[in-house]
């Protein structure tokens, strides 16, 4: 169970404290350095401008070989992410590369929030809302509600 | 309630009971931790104190609180007789007993022995279901005997023997040997089918309180079998019927059994061997929203690369070349570093490069092939098309291996091979892998639609399509998968 840390691990997380990215933190718990804190904050010009959402992250044993397991925290209305904060994005999924870190998870998750996809749903009511074009405003404004309500710094 | 028989096993060996999950086993052997649930709230059994007495089942209504279960009176249980446990090892209890089920809805008979003719409505077909699943906490097993003289749809056979009042009635045998088998037939408008109920009981012995979530039990080996026959002998008989209504559930997705099982025709069919295929691990039945999330993140989680290329071949990471790391591979900073690991690696360290030029140690690469056939910068496979499409049976109708069409396809060059993906370097111009083409040319635009997520797409559709299709795949490449803000591949490295 205590298998010694791989060396990658360390030198990410050292990476990720000594050059941050910015609007992005990950922060592993003391007691369990394959598990991380994280902090994502809404691109700006989105609808989740200004909100700080708070994510797990998980590097399972077999990390590089498989994805980490990522979660959002915080409550967030969004067409790929879904009531228990699961996340449909690619390259945590089929596209899972291990030349990605976890740096450029993350930068891809904010990513994420800059460009939401309905087309490729997990949550399928938030996309139909998102889709139809008369109520994308709605979807919209529902998401900034949800941010200002959940995603309180 | 008299258990005969609560002696320890043979050789005066301890045995160990969990409280957690109320599994069994030798002390000797496992300990006192449960190797089960490795939950410490485990007890010797002890012959004057056995932890199970709490957990067996009494058929009586208990003193005790149990759960409205047992408070609500069954006015079957008057039925139950002659009821014996044996225990006969660990995680082994043999109940032998006899009863009489009897239900409401239609006109029955009765008969004892192996054999209990059966008449009933539709009532007592669904009696008889709920009967059998909710209240046999045990194995159940099902056949569904052909009796083709008997089948009389749309007319109900008439009682058979005098004391059959009006109500379906099935009875149940009593068998001397070990376990008691119940066979009940049930005629209806719709069809007939026959249940055989086999008491032959398993450790855990909870009766089942279908409303409310409960606590992980063994789940009778064939409750899909008997979903399943539910729905065979139910749905196709009339317009009303269970499985006439394809998608109504989410998971009603024709290419979810995979063909596996003939059966899985209607919703249940599906749910059931889905969950059964999932991961063989019982105690899938689903009571609540939570629990249902519980199943479908593993579920995601299981299949989170199930739809990524799969491997390469050995002798093709084997036979890739090897070099010496030269000053024109390090980065600006005078540095390199394999991807895969992340370690430095120095002017004269031997890596390993792929088809595509990108370079790594040979260990890491070799891992990581052997899961998934692509670069972990480009995501081009090492495999020579020719050997990819080797896998799966080549078709009459497809193109020839030598298609001049796709001049690509000269052995030994790596044509980018199979890009599953859509290319994201733009730099190469094959927007198909060989093996797409073919099938592309083979099976016309309905295929090509199919395969658009490449080979794996092909070959990989199976039980989780319907999963991937219910959640809206992740087949279309996200708009932000690769390259947004840097997250790509490509940007990794530096």
């Amino acid at each position: 169970m205590t298998a010694p840390l791989p060396k990658r691990i360390i030198k990410e997380t050292e990476r990720l404290q000594s050059e941050p990215v910015p609007g992005i933190s990950a922060s592993p718990h003391d007691d369990n350095a394959r598990y991380f804190d994280v902090m994502v904050e809404g691109p700006g010009g989105s609808c989740y401008e200004g909100g700080v959402f708070s994510l797990e992250l998980f590097l399972p044993d077999d990390y590089p070989m498989c994805p980490p397991r990522i979660r959002f925290l915080t409550r967030i209305y969004h067409p790929n992410i879904d009531r228990l904060g699961r996340i449909c994005l690619d390259v945590l999924k089929n596209n899972w590369s291990p030349a990605l870190q976890i740096r450029t998870i993350l930068l891809s998750i904010q990513a994420l929030l800059g460009a939401p996809n309905p087309d490729d749903p997990l949550n399928e009511a938030v996309a139909k809302q998102w889709k139809a074009r008369e109520n994308q405003p709605e979807a919209i404004k529902t998401a900034r509600e949800w941010t200002r309500l959940y995603a309180n710094k | 309630m008299d258990r005969t028989n609560q002696q320890q096993p043979p050789r005066q060996r301890d045995m160990v009971y969990c409280h957690q999950c109320e599994n069994e086993w030798y002390r000797d052997e496992h300990g006192l931790t449960c190797p089960e649930c490795q939950s410490d709230f485990t007890e010797i059994i002890e012959a004057e104190h056995d932890p199970r007495d709490d957990h067996l089942p009494d058929l009586e209504p208990p003193d005790h609180d149990r759960g409205e279960y047992y408070g609500t009176p069954d006015p079957d249980e008057g039925d139950i007789d002659g009821l014996r446990w044996q225990q006969t090892g660990p995680g082994q209890v043999r109940g032998t007993f006899n009863r009489t089920y009897q239900f409401g809805g239609g006109q029955g008979d009765q008969q004892q022995g192996q054999q209990g003719q059966q008449g009933g409505g539709l009532g007592g077909i669904f009696g008889g279901m709920l009967g059998s699943l909710v209240q046999g906490a045990m194995n159940n097993v099902a056949q569904r005997q052909q009796q083709p003289g008997q089948a009389q749809p749309g007319q109900e056979q008439r009682p058979q023997s005098p004391e059959g009042g009006p109500g379906g009635r099935a009875a149940s045998a009593p068998d001397t040997a070990r376990a008691g088998t119940t066979v009940r037939h049930y005629h209806g408008p719709l069809g007939h089918m026959t249940i055989a109920t086999s008491s032959n009981v398993g450790g855990n012995l909870h009766p089942r309180d279908a409303n409310a979530p409960q606590p992980f039990q063994v789940q009778p080996n064939y409750i899909d079998q008997i979903m399943q026959q539910m729905v065979m002998n139910i749905g196709p008989g009339g317009p009303h019927g269970m499985g006439g209504g394809q998608g109504g559930l989410v998971f009603a997705d024709g290419g979810m059994g995979g063909g596996q099982n003939p059966f899985a025709a209607g919703p249940f069919g599906n749910v059931f061997s889905m969950l059964n295929g999932m991961t063989g691990m019982g105690g899938d039945a689903v009571f609540s929203q939570e629990e249902m999330d519980r199943v479908i993140t593993r579920m995601m989680e299981e299949n989170q690369t199930g739809h990524a290329p799969g491997p390469a071949s050995e002798a093709a990471i084997r036979a890739l070349p090897t070099r010496p790391i030269e000053a024109k591979d390090l980065a600006d900073n005078g540095k390199a570093e394999c991807t895969i690991c992340m370690d430095e690696v120095l002017i004269g360290n031997s890596v390993t490069v792929l088809p595509c030029s990108h370079w790594f140690h040979d260990d890491c690469i070799t891992a990581w092939l052997s899961e998934h056939d692509t670069c972990p910068h480009c995501r081009q496979g090492i495999m020579p098309k020719d050997e990819t499409s080797s896998n799966s049976a080549r078709q009459p109708s497809q193109a020839p291996l030598n298609d001049m069409s796709n001049p690509a396809q000269v052995p030994g060059s790596f044509p980018g091979a199979a890009p599953d993906r859509q290319e994201t370097s733009g730099s190469r111009q094959q927007p198909e892998s060989p093996s797409l083409h073919r099938r592309a040319s083979s099976t016309s635009s309905a295929g090509r639609q199919a395969s658009s997520g490449g080979r794996q797409g092909s070959s990989r559709g199976g039980m989780f399509k319907g999963m991937r299709d219910a959640f809206g795949g992740s087949r279309n490449n996200n708009n932000n998968g690769e390259g947004g803000s840097g997250g790509g591949p490509g940007a990794a490295g530096s």
